[in-house]
């Protein structure tokens, strides 16, 4: 069973934190994986090491990077999962952490994965590779697409070529993988610096003269390094420290003498590399042409195809969202676990346990008592949100394989244009429905400062959670009308601050630009491993959060500081116009927004809300942002102080809007 | 020569120098009127039948001739997707957003950028 053998190599796999060089270890070689989104890296990696990352048929699903430790016929190497980069001229900022890595390893072996029936497109990163004197691999994967194009390729011949491994494997499968792992420990670098493409005599002449400039750099790459230079400007190249003085002097290299302008270098390297990748595939590369249309192209028609799409997309939300997440997950699945598990025998016997171990009351309570980190913490980790979170994981797995989402960006491009974002924003968006601050880490696939930002501040005020959404779901599924108002209000601030966002961040409005994918069924083991990587990195952030803040509670009612936020907030509530008790409900929010909502449903269960009340208390409750662990992933993401700004505006926009709509019932006498 | 748009008497350097913070001044096969940065297509055989990527109907097929763009930001973009100069790229959709085949891959891009990759039609 290899599906439990990875899972329990899961922990052994972390993504890493920001600053990639502190967390590799020094003691052994490394094996980097590079290549362009959704080409296998990921795959690669699980099949090299047999741990598990998420793997899924959506470019950039990598944040961050992968590592771990593996033996390779007796040597120890630490493999390198990286962010997706089409090229060494990086644009977003994961392309750049990927071109950090490659140049900090340069002694290290490098693996190019790319897709083998696009070897045309992706060989000019290879080119670069080389170019730059590391040892390279060249791994062609996705060999089985190649029958169905009926392309050949001639695998000798483009090693020789390139004068590297080529190995053509199946990740998925796990094919060509041990041939792979052979090419690794066998790796012997060519003795001499060979130059595989030279570049028109104008250019290498550029070439001489940056390499004369004094920079300290590995000596290796100096050739890659100085097109680096010449194609981009220095402030983009940040792994290299240059003074201003350097930067001065590339910029008079760069300058054409006789009219004074910039040399078209970008543009005149990339086709030089280009043409010699066409060159070299011409000659490796035979095809006959097939184009027939498969249920699988008619089927992507129908996805985007806005008269299709739309009920496409409201049929995924209908089953996906709401049967399997709503109805099952926070119906059956919570209602087992909360009242036939817990209430009858997890607490019970916890209560039955401390009071016998525990002499005094008051610590007691700190383990069993109304905060009590086993009946609160634990009880609404385990009970409440993980039955919701899981089931909603499982289904964004399926759907993420399957290719679904980059249809769903290019349906909804059109609309997010207007509130800021490009079609690509919608992988965090979906994302956010699950888990905000997984989301709010993935909106660092976002190419601009200003997308990443709107995309902060939309996912912290009006995209609830999962958890909080199941939670939503189960109070206001019996009041049809509330469940309107709030859906309304949602979407509206939603669009709202979206269009005021767009018209007051400076900065010029996205483009949408993506590759698309093709749509692939997804596999049972895969969605299964998946949907349980994520489970347990939900679990570690989340539930150690609920106990923090069953203690601080505990604390807090013991000192009266508890009495007393209760007290400061009852004014701002009053206003809401709900109960007083709704304080302790939004202190909960304060640590997560789905603990918060679930003091919600306690409260609403013991009877102490009128409809009017429960809808404006929900509606505050979710523009909060979601929990303390996202406000510390968008500080860590956007910056202190723009992290600290977005948490204040969304508590502030939260009040605001709960308080108008209590008016607007007033002022209307509406019911509901 | 004369703009086509607002009429002013120039010479053929004068708008290359208009061209100077373009980096395919070499390729380009426009030219910009320094008075009033209009663009139009030199009067040669092969660029006339230059078209912008935009203007290619849905299952035609188009030959990439140049990328046509001042800003460096949006040539990177393109070009470090191996979106170059003598592909062929063929029109897939139109509607919401624009969905291009280049060999067997499919790219989605919007007007904004697409209107910079100049291709000339294949019948």
């Amino acid at each position: 069973m290899k599906i439990i053998e990875r899972m329990k190599n899961i922990n052994s796999t972390k993504d890493c934190c920001h600053d990639e060089n502190v967390c590799l270890s020094k003691e052994y070689n490394k094996i980097i994986l590079v290549g362009s989104p959704n080409v296998g890296k990921s795959a690669l990696f699980n099949a090299l090491t047999d741990s598990y990352v998420t793997v899924s048929n959506y470019p950039g699903t990598t944040v961050g990077i992968a590592k771990t430790t593996t033996s390779i016929e007796g040597k120890n190497y630490e493999v390198i999962d990286t962010p997706g980069m089409y090229s060494l001229l990086s644009i977003t900022e994961e392309e750049k952490i990927s071109r950090k890595i490659v140049f900090s390893y340069a002694k290290d072996i490098i693996i190019h994965v790319v897709d083998a029936k696009n070897i045309e497109r992706m060989l000019p990163l290879t080119l670069q590779l080389i170019e730059a004197n590391f040892s390279v691999i060249l791994v062609l994967n996705l060999m089985d697409e190649l029958d169905k194009y009926k392309i050949k390729i001639n695998i000798e011949k483009l090693g020789k070529k390139l004068k590297i491994p080529v190995i053509p494997t199946i990740a998925t499968k796990e094919v060509g993988v041990n041939e792979l792992k052979t090419a690794i420990n066998t790796y012997r670098k060519l003795p001499q610096k060979q130059i595989l493409l030279t570049y028109s005599a104008r250019i290498e002449k550029k070439i001489e003269e940056v390499i004369k400039l004094p920079l300290k750099y590995h000596q290796q790459s100096l050739r890659s390094i100085a097109l680096l230079l010449l194609q981009d400007e220095t402030t983009e190249i940040e792994f290299i420290p240059v003074t201003k003085t350097f930067t001065s002097k590339i910029n008079i290299i760069k300058t054409d003498v006789e009219n004074g302008k910039s040399y078209p270098f970008l543009y005149e390297i990339a086709l030089a590399r280009q043409q010699k990748a066409t060159e070299i595939t011409s000659h490796t590369l035979s095809q006959q042409n097939s184009k027939k249309t498969s249920i699988v192209d008619e089927l992507n028609e129908l996805m985007i195809n806005p008269w299709t799409g739309i009920p496409i997309l409201i049929v995924v939300i209908y089953i996906g969202l709401y049967q399997i997440v709503g109805k099952f997950g926070a119906g059956y699945a919570v209602d087992f676990i909360e009242n036939i598990i817990f209430k009858n025998y997890i607490n019970p016997f916890f209560i039955h346990t401390i009071t016998s171990l525990i002499p005094w009351k008051i610590v007691q309570n700190l383990f069993v008592g109304e905060y009590g980190m086993l009946t609160l913490g634990v009880r609404y980790a385990v009970a409440i949100i993980l039955p919701i979170v899981g089931t909603f994981f499982f289904v964004f797995a399926i759907i993420e394989d399957s290719g679904y989402l980059p249809r769903l960006a290019m349906l909804i491009d059109r609309v997010f244009k207007k509130i800021g974002l490009s079609g690509r924003a919608v992988i965090p968006m979906v994302l956010g429905l699950g888990c905000s601050t997984m989301a709010t880490m993935v909106t660092r696939t976002l190419p601009t400062k200003r997308e990443r930002i709107m995309a902060t501040i939309l996912l912290a005020l009006a995209i609830p959670c999962s958890a909080q959404l199941g939670v939503l779901f189960t109070l206001l599924v019996q009041y049809p009308n509330a469940l309107m108002v709030w859906g309304f209000v949602i979407i509206t601030i939603f669009l709202l601050v979206g269009y005021l966002g767009a018209k007051l961040l400076p900065g010029n409005p996205p483009i949408f630009f993506m590759e698309v994918p093709p749509l692939r069924l997804p596999t049972f083991s895969n969605i299964i491993i998946k949907t349980y990587a994520r489970i347990v990195w939900y679990l570690k952030e989340v539930l150690p959060l609920f106990i923090l803040a069953s203690f601080i509670l505990w604390v807090g009612q013991i000192i009266g500081l508890f009495n007393l936020l209760v007290w400061g907030l009852s004014y701002p509530i009053k206003l809401l116009g709900l109960p007083e008790k709704t304080a302790v409900a939004f202190i909960f929010g304060f640590f997560r927004r789905d603990f918060g909502a679930a003091g919600l449903y306690d409260m609403h269960k013991a009877g102490l809300f009128t409809v009017n009340q429960l809808t404006i208390a929900i509606i505050s409750m979710t523009l909060f942002p979601a929990c303390i662990a996202q406000g510390l992933m968008m500080v860590k993401e956007r910056g202190k102080k723009m992290g600290v700004a977005i948490f204040i505006f969304c508590i502030t926009a939260a009040f605001i809007v709960g308080f108008s709509t209590n008016l607007t019932f007033i002022l209307f006498k509406i019911h509901l | 020569m004369k703009c086509k748009l607002c009429g002013y008497q120039f010479d053929i350097k004068q708008a290359v120098q208009s061209c100077a913070s373009c980096p395919l001044t070499k390729n380009c096969p426009l030219v910009r009127c320094p008075n009033c940065n209009y663009e139009w297509p030199l009067d040669s055989e092969e660029s006339n039948k230059l078209v912008p990527l935009t203007s290619l109907k849905k299952g035609e097929k188009g030959k990439i001739s140049t990328i046509c763009t001042s800003q460096t930001e949006y040539l990177k973009k393109i070009i470090s997707m191996g979106i170059m100069p003598g592909m062929t790229i063929e029109m897939i959709r139109r509607f919401p957003t624009l969905l291009c085949q280049i060999g067997f891959s499919q790219f989605a891009l919007d007007d904004e950028i697409a209107k910079y990759i100049l291709v000339s039609r294949i019948n």
